[in-house]
């Protein structure tokens, strides 16, 4: 009897270890999950079409700007993105530089700071 | 003796495998947090509203005139309409043309929508809802901005007489999208 009762034990034991193992394994598993759902989440949350919106709008603004009035024309558009954006909680502003050879772009929200220089000799934004 | 040995080992493996349905289990749902799969359907929701607008925003002209059905020709031909909370009783409000809704339509398929315009005045921001349906709680916001000279926008409810043709203005063409 004392055999059969060290035996269970040995089983018992086993059973632990095993089930052990498998734990850690789930848990790495749960975690890797959690870890790709938060990376997806940032990637998603990423306000990449406000700042190509916002590009985009440089590149009109400059092919559509008169050489003669580009200060003044800079801080129409200066003024009104700045307006637009405040109401949304965010700062994005766009300014006109260098008789419009260049562009600064300025885009910040709770997450994200972002801020480009854009070289837009000749009428093309770059 | 062996036989024994195996049995013991199977019934390991086989209690290990209990184990883990239970654990499996348990982290799937609590993993499965309903508010990040509700985000991420809002995610894909606003994708496809900032891809509905993107399509639509093009600066291309025929014969010097937007196409009709772009977010450019749709603020343009808003004509003898009148805009935001000024309107009298005996007016028109402002609506998009037939051809950017069957366009829109067209692209949003099975979602509903409601379109918003904003812009600013004087420093200060003025809007007008050219669509005018309830969303639902669901319901996902995405925005594109259009630049237009005064000169473009000549006929349209936005010209601004005795301001010089190339004076920029800036719109907000704000699209909220849900299922129904």
């Amino acid at each position: 009897m004392a055999s059969v009762k060290e035996r269970g034990q040995v089983l018992i034991l086993f059973t632990l270890l095993i089930s052990t193992i498998i734990i850690s394994i789930s848990v790495l598993h749960a975690q890797n999950i959690l870890a790709g759902m938060e990376t997806s989440r940032t990637m998603m949350m990423f306000p990449k079409e406000e700042i190509r919106n916002l590009k985009d709008l440089a590149g009109i603004a400059v092919k559509k700007m008169p050489p003669a009035k580009w200060g003044e024309y800079s801080s129409d558009i200066y003024d009104q993105v700045r307006v637009l954006y405040s109401q949304k909680g965010v700062y994005g502003d766009l300014i006109i530089s260098e008789s419009g050879s260049k562009v600064i772009l300025n885009f910040i929200s709770g997450d994200v700071e972002y801020s480009e220089t854009m070289n837009c000799a000749g009428g093309e934004c770059k | 003796m062996n036989t024994k040995g195996q049995t013991f080992t199977l019934e390991g493996v086989a209690s290990a495998l209990i184990l883990l349905l239970a654990l499996y289990t348990l982290y799937q749902s609590s993993l499965v947090i309903s508010p990040m799969w509700s985000e991420a359907v809002n995610v894909q929701t606003k994708i496809k509203a900032q891809d509905t607008l993107k399509i639509l925003d093009t600066y291309e002209k025929v014969d010097g005139n937007f196409y009709t059905d772009s977010l450019q020709g749709m603020i343009v031909n808003l004509r003898n309409c009148c805009l935001g909370v000024n309107c009298e009783p005996n007016e028109d409000y402002c609506t998009p043309n037939e051809d950017f809704s069957y366009s829109l339509g067209v692209v949003l398929g099975d979602y509903d929508y409601r379109l918003e315009l904003y812009w600013v005045e004087s420093g200060t921001v003025k809007s007008a809802v050219l669509v005018d349906r309830t969303p639902s709680p669901n319901a996902v916001a995405a925005s594109r901005y259009i630049l237009l000279n005064n000169s473009e926008l000549r006929d349209s409810v936005f010209y601004r007489n005795g301001v010089e043709d190339w004076r920029p203005m800036i719109f907000e063409v704000r699209l909220i999208v849900w299922r129904p």
